[in-house]
């Protein structure tokens, strides 16, 4: 298990500079007697670093499923999915974990953890199952304090946070792994507005350091305003790939999730607004 | 919002000294528990006692007490609570269940319908009373994980809720079974259900050292994958992104508990409320990372096996009481007590 | 006709009136028209009490613990704490024969059935309980009879241990262990055998004792009334710190049989044998 050995200091310059999917089909058991259906079904997609690219579609499009075949939690049935080139099943658990980081969608508290002790958890990749955390990993945990602005409540349960700073310290974790790609899952479901635009600025502020995002999301409006790159998922397969003003548009959007919008535009990005 | 003044790691100050005074407290609780008992017996006399059994010469009948009854009996007492509260710690890491004990698995009502077929058929099957309860108990408590095991076992591993659901399952069947046993053997029944209900009244040297074969390994491997335990509170998905291997830490963390109850269990009969209690209590007194929680807990467990052993044996001396009546009675009121402190504090998640 | 004439007929009214009415040991009056002749006994002692007092053939059905020889053929209606009242009823008993413990005396009651519910825990209670029974079934004389040659028995047994040494015995009843202290049959029996039970008073009289306490008192006799289970000297001595008890050096434990146990158990008409069985165990040589 490549996984056991502890590999400390910084991100690699020579880190994995592409997550891609190839032609993937995947999905899920079907009940008894019932045919495989897939819920992806032939996509594409590439994510690099430095960008934050959002996955966007309506409920069932496979979104989540594409997610999890992008950080191994499920394997596909054709296609390929590489790290660096590399095939992912090559890659080791602890080692696979040091380059690829994923938020869930509601995580489970670990009652009782503080933030920082909960923090440090993300640099379990890194220290692996027997080994005890170094210098390097108090300070990759500081800096994930610092630049999710956790800090000041570093020393709180994590139970006692709101749900808004409690989800920061999650990213935070996730920082502190490291990664060379980020994999949110609809991490701001359940936000206020504040933690939501919060939340995304980290993301954000994570591609400029380097990282590449990609962020499955519900609200167009946030991922046409935090993304640089969007991806329309519809019924399985990529129905629209661009910038958010290329593929904001009133025509797709209308077909794909089989309601009327208005698009507006503004300063920063496409305004969507539902038509009653 | 956060709190003024709430910067910084640490969340109480002198944590520190926790576990070396615990540890001091221990042994003094095995001082004056060798030392209490039907006849009085100063630490010096077991110190002779150990003298002359190690040269061979034959003992006083007060050397012999404190030798080869009282002193097994402590260490016993103490080991298994060590065991019991450790199998604790783990189940309720692993299940992430605050109400998990050593026995959710099955592995008690095995032990104890193993333990009872052997009273119940001595008589007519001489097999049995060579082979003994212990080890009959001891197989039957492996027999019944295994069962659980293989019935909640799925393609990719062993989900949790099925062990539960499973567990419960054969528990009930074997505890049925036993109750038949003791209906059938009713002149024995005082006696079996007082064994059942737990006791080190027999404790030798030969059952110490077996019960401390099982729980020393086991302390060491659950303290080798404490940060294990720690991710595991992040929920099995949450950890295996973190690259833990989830399916094979779980099963050898529960192989060894498992292990380490089964063997208390075959020795000291069925005592509850240690494996329940004694984690939440060292939980709130140190936190819940694992690496300082498993320690403390051990030794907790220990020291008030041995205090419960002292009181079951004192109280109406030379009347015994059966151990796991004491631990029941100290058990609720210690419940009740954290249901109402938790309940304020906030729910669990 | 004299006046004496009136009061021995008046006597001897009341004689047969109080023929057949004794209180049990729930304090409950038991009385009945006349003799019985159809008798359910539903605990051991009872059936080997009746069988003493020559009232044998009253006996139509009995408890499944009853082992008494020549009565194999009868019915049997299960025991005081799982009993098959429709066997009883069926039966058409004129008394039944219970215990006191179980309550089982509250469905016969309400069945309209007569019932003597106790049981003998003491020796005088011994004798007082043949002469109620020899009046409920009136057989007096026969009753009579028997307590006289039980207490001369014991009289006898008592002149024979004059002077006598008394060793110290642990009784064991379980492997737990669990013994019996004074204010038990067994215990009684002890004393009436000449010998010293190491369980004192304060103990009560079935105690879970301290395995410590036994090697400390260091008794010269252990009796196993566990035996019929499967308990035996030799696991006695490997019990830790027993393999230097006086009883185990001198090969003085004593594994009873299932028929010595039965003996000391019932209170009743063997209590002469109950005792001279203790007697031999504890005075080799002496009987």
């Amino acid at each position: 298990m490549s996984g056991l050995a502890p590999r400390r200091g910084r991100r690699d310059a020579e880190g994995p500079r592409r997550l891609e999917a190839s032609g993937v089909v995947a999905g899920y058991a079907p009940p008894q007697g019932r045919p495989r259906r897939p819920a992806v079904d032939g996509v594409d997609l590439l994510v690099a670093p430095g960008e934050v690219v959002g996955l966007i579609g309506p409920n069932g499009s496979g979104k989540t499923t594409l997610l999890r075949l992008l950080s191994r939690q499920l394997a596909p049935w054709s296609g390929t999915v590489t790290l660096g080139g590399r095939a992912l099943e090559t890659f080791g658990r602890f080692e696979l974990a040091r380059h690829v980081a994923v938020v869930a969608q509601e995580p489970e508290v670990p009652v009782g953890f503080t933030v920082r002790e909960t923090v440090a958890m993300g640099r379990a990749p890194h220290v692996g199952l027997l080994g005890s955390p170094g210098p390097g990993d108090e300070a990759a945990v500081d800096e994930a304090l610092a630049a999710t602005g956790t800090l000041p409540f570093a020393g709180r349960r994590i139970e006692t946070l709101s749900g808004g700073e409690r989800q920061r310290a999650v990213f935070a974790r996730a920082v502190a792994q490291r990664p060379a790609f980020l994999l949110l899952d609809e991490p701001t479901n359940h936000l206020d507005m504040r933690y939501q635009v919060d939340l995304l600025s980290l993301a954000r502020a994570q591609a400029a350091a380097g990282v590449g995002v990609l962020a499955v999301l519900h609200d167009l409006n946030l991922a046409a305003r935090a993304c640089d790159r969007l991806v329309l998922l519809s019924g399985g397969t990529v129905v629209a790939e661009g910038t958010p003003a290329e593929v904001l548009r009133r025509d797709l959007l209308a077909s794909t999730y089989q309601a009327d919008v208005e698009v507006l535009a503004s300063q920063d990005g496409p305004v969507i607004v539902p038509r009653f | 919002m956060a709190a003024a003044g709430d910067v910084g790691p640490e969340r109480r100050p002198g944590r520190g000294f926790l576990l070396p005074v615990s540890v001091a407290a221990l042994v003094v609780v095995l001082l004056a528990a060798g030392a209490v008992g039907s006849a009085d017996i100063a630490p010096g006399h077991v110190v002779a006692a150990a003298r002359k059994a190690a040269r061979g010469e034959a003992l006083t009948p007060l050397e012999t007490i404190a030798w080869r009854i009282r002193l097994p009996r402590v260490l016993l007492a103490g080991l298994t609570g060590a065991g019991l509260s450790l199998a604790g710690v783990v189940f309720q890491g692993v299940f992430r269940n605050p109400l998990a004990d050593p026995y959710l698995l099955g592995t008690a009502s095995g032990a104890g319908f193993g333990a009872v077929l052997v009273f119940t058929l001595s008589a007519s099957v001489p097999a049995l009373a060579a082979v003994g309860a212990p080890v009959v108990a001891f197989v039957f408590a492996l027999l019944t994980v295994l069962l659980v095991t293989a019935l909640a076992s799925d393609v990719d591993g062993v989900p949790t809720v099925r062990l539960i659901l499973a567990g419960v399952v054969v528990g009930a069947v074997f505890t049925a079974a036993t109750s038949f046993l003791l209906v059938a053997a009713r002149e024995q029944s005082a006696g079996i259900l007082s064994r059942l209900l737990g006791g080190f009244g027999f404790a030798s040297w030969s059952s110490v050292v077996a019960l401390a074969a099982f729980t020393l390994p086991a302390l060491l491997v659950a303290r080798a994958l404490a940060r294990a335990l720690d991710l595991f509170q992040l929920g099995e998905r949450g950890a295996a992104l973190l690259g833990l291997p989830v399916e094979g830490v779980k099963v050898l963390l529960l192989a060894v508990a498992t292990l380490v109850t089964a063997a208390a269990v075959s020795v000291a009969g069925i005592i509850g409320f240690v494996g329940l209690m004694v984690p939440h209590a060292a939980r709130l007194a140190t936190g819940p990372a694992h690496a300082r929680l498993l320690p403390l807990a051990v030794v907790w467990g220990a020291a008030f096996m041995v205090l419960a052993d002292l009181l079951a044996r004192s109280v109406i001396a030379p009347v015994e009481v059966p151990v796991g009546i004491v631990t029941a009675l100290t058990g609720g009121p210690f419940f009740l007590w954290l249901l109402r402190r938790r309940g304020g504090a906030g729910a669990q998640a | 006709m004299s006046s004496r004439l009136y009061l021995c007929v008046a006597a001897l009214l009341l004689q047969v009136a109080l023929a057949q009415t004794v209180v049990d040991d729930l304090g409950r009056e038991v009385s009945l028209p006349a003799p019985p002749a159809r008798v359910v006994s539903m605990l051991p002692s009872h059936t080997e009490s009746v069988c003493a007092l020559q009232a044998c053939e009253l006996i139509v059905g009995l408890d499944r613990h009853s082992d008494l020889a020549g009565l194999d053929g009868l019915p049997r209606v299960g025991d005081p704490y799982s009993p098959d009242l429709e066997a009883v009823v069926a039966l058409e008993p004129d008394l039944v024969l219970v215990d006191e413990y179980s309550g089982v005396h509250a469905s016969l009651e309400a069945l309209g059935i007569a019932v003597y519910a106790g049981s003998p825990q003491t020796v005088e209670e011994t004798y007082a309980y043949l002469a109620d029974l020899g009046r409920l079934l009136g057989r007096q004389t026969e009753a009579s009879v028997l307590v006289g040659r039980l207490q001369g028995e014991l009289a006898g047994l008592d002149v024979l241990l004059a002077g006598a040494e008394r060793p110290t015995v642990f009784v064991e009843l379980d492997a737990t262990p669990y013994s019996a202290g004074p204010g038990s049959y067994l215990d009684e029996l002890l004393t009436l055998a000449g010998g010293e039970n190491i369980v004192p008073a304060s103990l009560g009289a079935f105690p879970q004792v301290d395995p410590e306490f036994v090697v400390l008192q260091d008794p010269d006799v252990v009796v196993l009334l566990d035996a019929p289970f499967g308990v035996t000297a030799a696991q006695v001595a490997q019990r830790p710190g027993w393999e230097g008890l006086s009883a185990v050096v001198d090969g003085r434990v004593v594994e009873l049989s299932d028929e010595e146990v039965d003996a000391l158990s019932r209170p009743g008409p063997r209590l002469g044998e109950a005792v001279r069985l203790l007697v031999r165990l504890l005075h080799p040589g002496l009987l």
